[in-house]
C-alpha cells in the first residue's frame, strides 16, 4: 500500500544522499529490494517528528483504506508543516536578533496573531512569508536548499491541505468510505510531493544539546564535551554519543545541525522544539513531566502548551527547570519580530 | 437465570478492559516511565498482584494502536522455540530460518513498522521447567538482541519468589536487574474503589458500607489484598444478585449475608465446579494434570493428560477426557486450547488449590515417573539404559504406571539387559571355581605320582626279598655241599641261619618302615593342599566383602554429598532472597529524601542484614545509601578539611601517616588524617614556581618541573636545595617514574621524549611517536610503560632505546598509567580504564566509565582501586575481584584533581578550589558512624510503623 509512496520519497532523497542509492539495488540478484528496509530508512532520514508520523502511517494498524489512515495522513502533514514553520522561525528570530534583519509591515501585523493558533493555514502562511522575506533580502536560507525548492509551485502543495482539512477533515463530518478510500489515495499522493520537495532534509541532522561540560586543563585551550541525543530514529530510544568540541553549540535544546560532527552551524529551535528526557524528576513537583520531544501549541495565560510526539495526553511543562527560560524566549520573540517595520 | 458477570473472574485485564480498570493508576505511571529507562524490565511480585493485568491492560492503556505492539510469549516446551514460532507465526514477509533473534525481531518491526513489546508472562517457568542449555541459549540470544540498535522492548514478568534465579542473566547481561518494578498487593483503599467504581461501570448499585464490609470478610486484619480473591468473589456476588431478570443488581449488606463465608474463595468455587461433573475423582485426577511439582500451572496436551492419569494409575480414554476438558473450560477452570495445542489452569491461585489434593503416594507415582521419563529421554538421546539400581528402585512400580509400548520396551530391554549383566557375572565365578578344580586335580596327580613312588618302593623291596631267596638256595645250595661236611659246618650252619632270620626281620622292619612314611607324607601334602584351598576360598571371600564395604561407604558418601548439597542450595536460596529483601530496603533508604534520620536506619539496617547473611558487602546500592545517609545526617564531612591556598600538583601518603602535598606555589604542605597542618616548607625562591609535581612511590622523594622545561629532584623534607637540577627536555614535562633500586628515574613530556636519569644527569633519551602524558614501571623496573596523547601506550627497556606499542585507546589520550601485579591500567581520556595484562600482552579487562579518566590509585593493602573521573565520579574496585561493580561516589563537587585512599576507606582528595576534602568509601565505616548517630533519636517501633505506613517491603528483617 505504501511501495509507491516509499519509493517516490526514498528516490528522491537518494539523490540528496547519495549513500542511499545502494538500497535501491537488491543484495542477492535474484531478491527484490525490500520496500520495508527504504520505508525505515525514510523515518530514520526525516527529522523525529516527521519520521515519527511516518512510522504510524507505515504501521500495521493504519494499512485499511479508512478513517484511521486518512486522520493519520492529515496528521503527517500537519506535523510536517509545523517543523518546517518553526525552523524557518528560529532562523528568521536569528538573523533579526543578531544579524539586525528588518522586517515588512505586513509581517509584524500578521505574525502575532498567526503564531497564537496552530493551524495549517497558519503554518503554510509562515512557511511562504518567511522564505520571502528572505529571498527578498537575498539572505539565504540556513538549509540551503529551501531557497530553491520553496517557490510558488512549493507553495501551493502547501495551500492544498488547509481548505481539505476544513472541509473533511475533522472528525464531526461522517464520509461514506468509497469518499475515504479515494481520499486515502488522493491524499497520499500529495503527501508524497511535499516530502519529495522535503527530501533534503535527510542531509541535515536533528540533536537534543543535553548538556555540554568544559574540561580546561592547566595551560591548554579548554575542550568541550558535548552530551548529544541523535534524534533521527525510529523509535524513542535514542542513542548518546559524547563528543569533544574546541568550541561549544548551544546546551539544553534541540538543534538542527548542518554536520552533526562541528557544532558551529546550527539553528536551535527553542522554544518551538523541546526535549523533556534530560530532565531529571528529583522532586515531586515534576512527577507530572512527562519525557518526550514537543511541539509548541500556543501561549496563553502566560503559559506555553505543547504537543507531544509519543505522548498523547495533556502535559503541565511548568514544573521543568528550564521552563523560565522558555517563557523568555518566546516573549522575547514576540518583542524582535513586532518591532517598528519598514515597508517593503 | 442469572446474567453473564462483567468481573475478571481468573482471566487478566486486557488492553479491551481499560475502561474498567481501576486502583492501578500509580502503578500504571511507574510501570510506563521504566518501560523507557532501559531496553529490558523485570516486573515481580507475588501470585495474584495483578502482574500481568497491569502490562496487558495498564501499560497497553497508555500507547496509541500505532505505538504499540506488545507480543506475548509463554515458554511452552522451549523458551527458544516459542519465541521464534510465535514471530514467525506474526510475519507478514516469511522469515528466514536460521536467522538470529534479533533478525527475527527486525522482521516482525519492518512488517509492522510498530515498537515491539515482547512480554514474556510467566517468565518463572523457564526456571521451573526449562534446562541449563535452554536458559544459556535464551540469554546469548537476549544478550544479542539487546546489543543491537531494533526497535524493541523486553517485559519479564515473573513471581517474585523466582526472582534469585535472574542471577543467572547477571554474568553475561551485568545490568540485567537494574531496571526492574515490584508489584505489591492492592492496598484496601484502592481495592474500595475498585468495588464502588467496577458497580458504577456496570451499572450495580452498591450499599455505602459494602464494600468495607466484603474487604473485612476477604482479608480480615491485612491492609492488602489478594485481587484473584477479590474478582471470584464478585463475580460469585453477582451470580448470586441476579437471580431475578430484569431486576437492577444491588450488592449489600444482605447480599453478602446470602452468599455465606468466605474463607477459602478459590477452595470453595473449585468444589463446587468439580461438583457438576459426571465423576469428581476423575475431575480432580485430570486437573492435577495442571499443575507443576512446584504447585504452579503447568500446560498440558490431551496426549499429556492421559499420560498423566496413568502414572496415577488412571486408564483413561482420550475422548473421555476430551469430554471433561471442555467441561473445564466452560466452567471457567481451564483457558481453550492454545497455539500449541494446549489447555492451562486459569490462574496459578487455582494450581495450587489443586496441588492440595495431590496425596504423598501420588507425588510419590509422578516422582517416579518423572524419573522413569526422564531416564526415558536420556535413552532416546544417548542410547542409555536403565541401571541396576534405577531397575531395583522401579520394578514395584512398573506396573502401575501404564507404560506406553516404547517406554515398556525401554524397561524389558533394560531388564534383559541387566539379567544378561547378571549371567555374565555368574560365568565367571563358574570360571573362577573350574580354574580351582583344575589346580586340585594337579594336587591329586601329584599325590598319584608319590603313590607311585612308593609302590615303586615296595618293588624294591620284593626284589630285595627275592636276591634273599636267591641268596637262599645259594645258602641251601651250600648246605647241600656242606651236608657233606656237615659235621665239620653244623655250627656255621646253624650261624648262617642265624644270620638269615636276623635279615628278614630288618628286611620287614625296613618295609614297614617305608609304608608309614609314606602314608605320612601323602597325609602332610593333602593337608597342605587343603590348606591353601581354604587360605584362596577367604581371601577371595575377604576382598568381596571389602569391595561391597567399599562400595556401600561410596554410596553412603554419595547420599550425604547430595543431601548436604540440597540443602545447601536451599540455604543459598533463602539466604539470595533475604539479600534481594535488604537491597531494596537501601534502594528504598535513597528515596526517604526528606527524612535523614529514617533513611540512616533504613540503610544500616539493610548493610547489618547483608552483613548478617554473609552477603556482598561491596555492592553499590548499600554503599550509596549508606553514604547518602551520611551525608545528610553530617552535613560536615561535605565541608574542606583543610584549605590549601594554591593547586595541589602531586599527593602522597608519606611514612609518618600524614597527606603530604607539593603544590604549584612551591610549598611542600603536610596534614594530618584530621586535616591539621602538620607543617608547611617552601622551595627556593629560584625553583618556587612549578608547573608540576611527582612523588616517588615511597614518597621519600619527588620531582618538579618547570615552564622552561628544567626537572628537580628533592629528598622529602629538606626544601633548602634540590639533589640535582637538570634540562634535557624541549617542552613541557608531563610525567615522571622512579626505577627504585635501579637507581633512574624517568621523565615524559610534551616533546614526545622519554629522558632517563641516572646520578643526575640525562642517560638516554628515547623519541616515541606522540606526546607522553603518563609513565609508569614494572616490579622489578625493567620496563618503563608511557601513555601517549595519541592513545598508545608504548613498552621501553631503559637505556636501550627500544620501545613497541602495547596496546592502543583510538581518539582518546592516556591520562594516566598505574602498574600493578603484573597488569598496566590505563586511564583514557574517552573515560575508557583499560587493565591490560603485560606477560600475556593482551587486554584482560575494559570499563566505560563514562567521562575522562583524571587519576588511578591503589590503596597500600592493595586490595582496593581508586579510580577518579573528570564528572566528578570516584570509582573503588575490588583489585581482586575487577568484575565486581565498583563503589562509587557521584556527588564530588568541586571535582578531585587527585586522591588518595587509605586502607580503612578513608579518602583524602584535593579538589579543584584548592581545598583538601576527606570522605569515606567504606561501608563498613559509614554504617559504624551511622548507628553512633541515629540510635539516640530512632525507635525501633517506629522504624517498623514508618515501613508499614510507606509500604516498605522488609519486615521480616530484623
Amino acid at each position: 500500500m505504501n511501495e509507491r509512496f516509499i519509493l517516490s520519497v526514498f528516490n528522491k532523497m537518494a539523490e540528496h544522499r547519495p549513500a542511499l542509492q545502494k538500497y535501491l539495488v537488491s543484495d542477492e540478484e535474484d531478491d527484490e529490494v525490500d520496500h520495508r528496509i527504504l520505508g525505515d530508512l525514510l523515518i530514520k532520514n526525516f527529522p523525529w517528528p516527521i519520521g515519527v508520523e511516518l512510522r504510524r502511517l507505515f504501521s500495521g494498524s493504519l494499512q485499511k483504506l479508512d478513517r484511521g489512515r486518512l486522520d493519520q495522513i492529515f496528521k503527517t502533514i500537519e506535523r510536517t508543516m509545523q517543523f518546517t514553520s518553526y525552523m524557518l522561525l528560529s532562523q528568521l528570530w536569528e538573523e533579526k536578533r543578531e544579524k539586525g534583519f528588518e522586517l515588512t509591515k505586513g509581517f509584524y501585523s500578521e505574525f502575532p496573531r498567526r503564531i497564537s493558533v496552530t493551524t495549517l493555514g497558519n503554518f503554510a502562511w509562515i512557511i511562504r512569508n518567511v522564505s520571502e522575506l528572505l529571498n527578498r533580502d537575498g539572505r539565504s536560507h540556513f538549509i540551503t536548499e529551501m531557497n530553491d525548492a520553496f517557490g510558488p509551485k512549493f507553495f501551493a502543495l502547501l495551500d492544498f491541505w488547509a481548505p481539505e482539512r476544513n472541509d473533511i477533515g475533522h472528525y464531526q463530518i461522517n464520509l461514506q468510505q468509497e469518499e475515504i478510500e479515494k481520499r486515502c489515495v488522493e491524499y497520499l499522493d500529495k503527501l508524497g510531493l511535499i516530502l519529495q520537495e522535503m527530501a533534503f532534509l535527510c542531509k541535515y541532522k536533528l540533536v537534543t544539546m543535553r548538556q555540554i561540560m568544559v574540561n580546561k586543563h592547566k595551560h591548554r585551550e579548554p575542550q568541550f564535551n558535548h552530551h548529544v541525543d541523535l534524534l533521527n530514529s525510529s523509535d524513542s530510544d535514542f542513542k548518546t554519543q559524547e563528543m569533544l568540541f574546541a568550541s561549544f553549540a548551544d546546551s539544553n535544546s534541540v538543534l538542527l545541525m548542518k554536520d552533526f560532527k562541528v557544532p558551529k552551524e546550527y539553528i536551535n529551535l527553542s522554544p518551538f522544539v523541546i526535549d523533556t528526557r534530560p530532565e531529571i524528576l528529583d522532586q515531586k513537583e515534576k512527577f507530572g513531566i512527562k519525557k518526550d520531544v514537543f511541539l509548541f501549541s500556543k501561549f496563553q495565560n502566560e503559559k506555553l502548551y505543547y504537543v507531544g510526539t509519543e505522548v498523547t495526553e495533556k502535559v503541565d511543562l511548568g514544573t521543568l527547570s528550564f521552563y523560565p527560560e522558555l517563557i523568555l524566549q518566546y516573549k522575547e520573540i514576540l518583542e524582535d519580530l513586532s518591532p517598528t517595520p519598514v515597508d517593503a | 437465570m442469572s446474567s453473564k458477570s462483567p468481573f475478571k473472574f481468573l482471566d487478566s485485564y486486557t488492553s479491551e478492559d481499560r475502561s474498567v480498570f481501576f486502583g492501578r493508576e500509580q502503578e500504571v505511571e511507574e510501570l510506563y516511565q521504566k518501560v523507557f529507562n532501559s531496553k529490558e524490565l523485570i516486573l515481580y511480585g507475588s501470585s495474584g498482584t495483578g502482574k500481568t493485568s497491569l502490562v496487558q491492560c495498564g501499560l497497553a492503556s497508555k500507547f496509541q494502536e500505532t505505538d504499540w505492539m506488545p507480543i506475548l510469549i509463554r515458554r511452552g516446551d522451549n523458551i527458544n522455540l516459542a519465541i521464534r514460532n510465535t514471530l514467525s507465526n506474526l510475519a507478514i514477509t516469511p522469515i528466514r530460518k536460521a536467522k538470529t533473534l534479533s533478525a527475527y525481531v527486525q522482521s516482525i518491526y519492518l512488517d509492522f513498522f510498530k515498537p515491539i513489546y515482547l512480554i514474556f508472562d510467566q517468565f518463572e517457568e523457564l526456571f521451573i521447567f526449562g534446562s541449563d542449555e535452554e536458559i544459556d541459549s535464551f540469554i546469548a540470544e537476549l544478550k544479542e538482541c539487546l546489543a543491537s540498535d531494533i526497535s524493541c522492548r523486553f517485559i519479564f514478568v515473573i513471581r517474585g519468589e523466582y526472582l534469585e534465579n535472574i542471577v543467572r542473566f547477571e554474568d553475561s547481561i551485568p545490568d540485567f536487574f537494574e531496571n526492574r518494578m515490584r508489584v505489591e498487593r492492592m492496598t484496601r483503599s484502592n481495592a474500595s474503589r475498585v468495588i464502588t467504581e467496577s458497580g458504577a461501570a456496570f451499572g450495580i448499585e452498591i450499599s455505602p458500607e459494602f464494600p468495607g464490609h466484603l474487604l473485612d470478610r476477604l482479608s480480615p486484619g491485612k491492609a492488602t489484598i489478594e485481587l484473584t480473591y477479590l474478582q471470584v468473589y464478585l463475580d460469585k456476588l453477582y451470580k448470586n444478585a441476579t437471580g431475578n431478570a430484569g431486576q437492577k443488581v444491588v450488592f449489600d449488606e444482605s447480599l453478602l449475608q446470602k452468599s455465606g463465608m468466605i474463607e477459602d474463595v478459590l477452595a470453595g468455587f473449585l468444589d463446587e465446579q468439580i461438583a457438576l461433573t459426571a465423576d469428581k475423582e476423575t475431575a480432580m485426577t485430570i486437573l492435577k494434570a495442571f499443575v507443576s511439582d512446584e504447585g504452579t500451572k503447568k500446560p498440558s496436551s490431551t496426549t499429556e493428560v492421559v499420560d498423566f492419569c496413568r502414572s496415577l494409575g488412571r486408564e483413561l480414554r482420550e475422548d473421555n477426557i476430551q469430554v471433561y476438558l471442555k467441561q473445564f473450560v466452560d466452567l471457567r477452570i481451564l483457558k481453550d486450547l492454545d497455539d500449541m495445542g494446549r489447555y492451562e489452569l486459569r490462574h496459578d491461585a487455582l494450581a495450587a488449590k489443586i496441588y492440595e489434593q495431590i496425596s504423598l503416594g501420588e507425588k510419590e507415582l509422578l516422582e517416579i515417573r518423572q524419573f522413569l521419563l526422564s531416564r526415558f529421554a536420556e535413552f532416546q538421546r544417548r542410547g542409555v539404559l536403565l541401571t541396576e539400581d534405577d531397575a531395583l528402585y522401579l520394578t514395584p512400580y512398573v506396573n502401575k504406571l501404564f507404560l506406553d509400548a516404547n517406554q515398556r520396551t525401554f524397561v524389558e530391554k533394560s531388564q534383559r539387559a541387566i539379567r544378561a549383566k547378571q549371567n555374565r557375572r555368574r560365568n565367571l565365578v563358574l570360571a573362577v571355581a573350574a580354574l580351582i578344580l583344575i589346580i586340585l586335580s594337579g594336587f591329586s596327580l601329584l599325590a598319584i605320582r608319590e603313590r607311585n613312588a612308593a609302590q615303586e618302593q615296595a618293588k624294591i623291596a620284593d626284589q630285595k626279598t627275592l636276591e634273599v631267596l636267591k641268596q637262599k638256595e645259594l645258602a641251601d645250595q651250600a648246605k647241600h655241599m656242606a651236608d657233606k661236611a656237615r659235621l665239620l659246618a653244623e655250627q656255621s650252619k646253624k650261624e648262617a641261619y642265624q644270620a638269615y632270620d636276623v635279615s628278614v626281620k630288618a628286611k620287614a622292619e625296613a618295609v614297614s618302615q617305608s609304608i608309614v612314611a609314606n602314608n605320612q607324607r601323602k597325609k602332610a601334602q593333602e593337608q597342605e593342599v587343603e590348606a591353601k584351598h581354604q587360605s584362596i576360598l577367604a581371601g577371595e571371600q575377604k576382598k568381596i566383602a571389602e569391595q561391597q564395604a567399599q562400595l556401600a561407604r561410596q554410596k553412603s558418601e554419595e547420599a550425604l554429598v547430595q543431601k548436604n548439597q540440597a540443602l545447601e542450595a536451599k540455604l543459598e536460596a533463602d539466604r539470595l532472597r533475604a539479600i534481594t529483601e535488604a537491597q531494596n530496603l537501601a534502594f528504598r533508604s535513597l528515596q526517604l529524601k526528606d527524612e535523614p534520620l529514617m533513611a540512616a536506619y533504613v540503610a544500616t539496617v539493610a548493610y547489618n542484614t547483608v552483613k548478617k547473611l554473609e552477603g556482598n558487602l561491596f555492592d553499590p546500592l548499600l554503599f550509596n545509601s549508606l553514604s547518602s545517609a551520611y551525608g545528610r545526617v553530617s552535613p560536615v564531612t561535605n565541608l574542606p578539611l583543610a584549605r590549601i591556598g594554591s593547586v595541589v600538583l602531586d599527593m602522597a601518603l608519606t611514612a609518618d601517616s600524614s597527606v603530604s602535598a607539593v603544590c604549584s606555589d612551591g610549598s611542600f604542605q603536610q596534614f594530618g588524617f584530621g586535616g591539621k597542618l602538620n607543617s608547611k616548607t617552601t622551595l627556593p625562591k629560584a625553583y618556587a614556581k612549578p608547573d608540576a609535581a611527582f612523588f616517588s612511590p615511597d614518597a621519600r622523594q619527588y620531582i618538579t618541573s618547570y615552564p622552561d622545561f628544567s626537572v628537580c629532584l628533592w629528598e622529602t623534607g629538606k626544601p633548602d636545595a634540590p639533589i640535582f637540577t637538570c634540562k634535557a627536555h624541549h617542552g613541557l614535562v608531563r610525567a615522571a617514574v622512579f626505577g627504585g633500586a635501579s637507581g633512574w628515574m624517568a621523565t615524559g613530556g610534551r616533546d614526545s621524549t622519554l629522558v632517563l636519569w641516572r646520578n643526575g644527569k640525562a642517560d638516554s633519551r628515547t623519541h616515541l611517536p606522540s606526546r607522553i602524558r603518563s609513565l609508569a614501571t614494572n616490579e622489578d623496573h625493567s620496563l618503563i610503560f608511557a601513555g601517549c596523547e595519541s592513545g598508545s601506550v608504548y613498552s621501553i627497556q631503559p637505556g636501550s632505546g627500544k620501545f613497541s606499542e602495547l596496546t592502543k585507546a583510538n581518539g582518546a589520550r592516556v591520562q594516566t598509567l598505574h602498574y600493578q601485579s603484573g597488569k598496566l591500567l590505563a586511564g583514557c581520556s574517552n573515560g575508557i580504564l583499560r587493565v591490560f595484562n603485560v606477560a600475556e600482552d593482551k587486554v584482560h579487562r575494559e570499563f566505560n566509565l563514562g567521562n575522562s579518566v583524571e587519576f588511578v590509585r591503589i590503596n597500600q593493602k592493595q586490595d582496593m582501586l581508586l579510580v577518579g573521573c573528570n564528572n566528578r565520579i570516584i570509582y573503588a574496585f575490588r583489585w581482586s575481584n575487577l568484575s565486581l561493580q565498583p563503589l562509587h561516589l557521584e556527588d564530588v563537587n568541586p571535582a578531585a584533581r587527585t586522591g588518595i585512599l587509605l586502607d580503612d576507606g578513608s579518602l583524602f582528595l584535593s579538589c579543584q578550589d584548592n581545598s583538601l576534602r576527606k570522605r569515606n568509601m567504606s561501608s563498613d565505616w559509614l554504617q559504624s558512624h551511622l548507628s553512633e548517630q541515629i540510635r539516640p533519636e530512632v525507635k525501633k517501633e517506629e522504624f517498623k510503623k514508618l515501613l508499614k505506613a510507606k509500604d516498605i517491603p522488609g519486615l521480616k528483617i530484623e
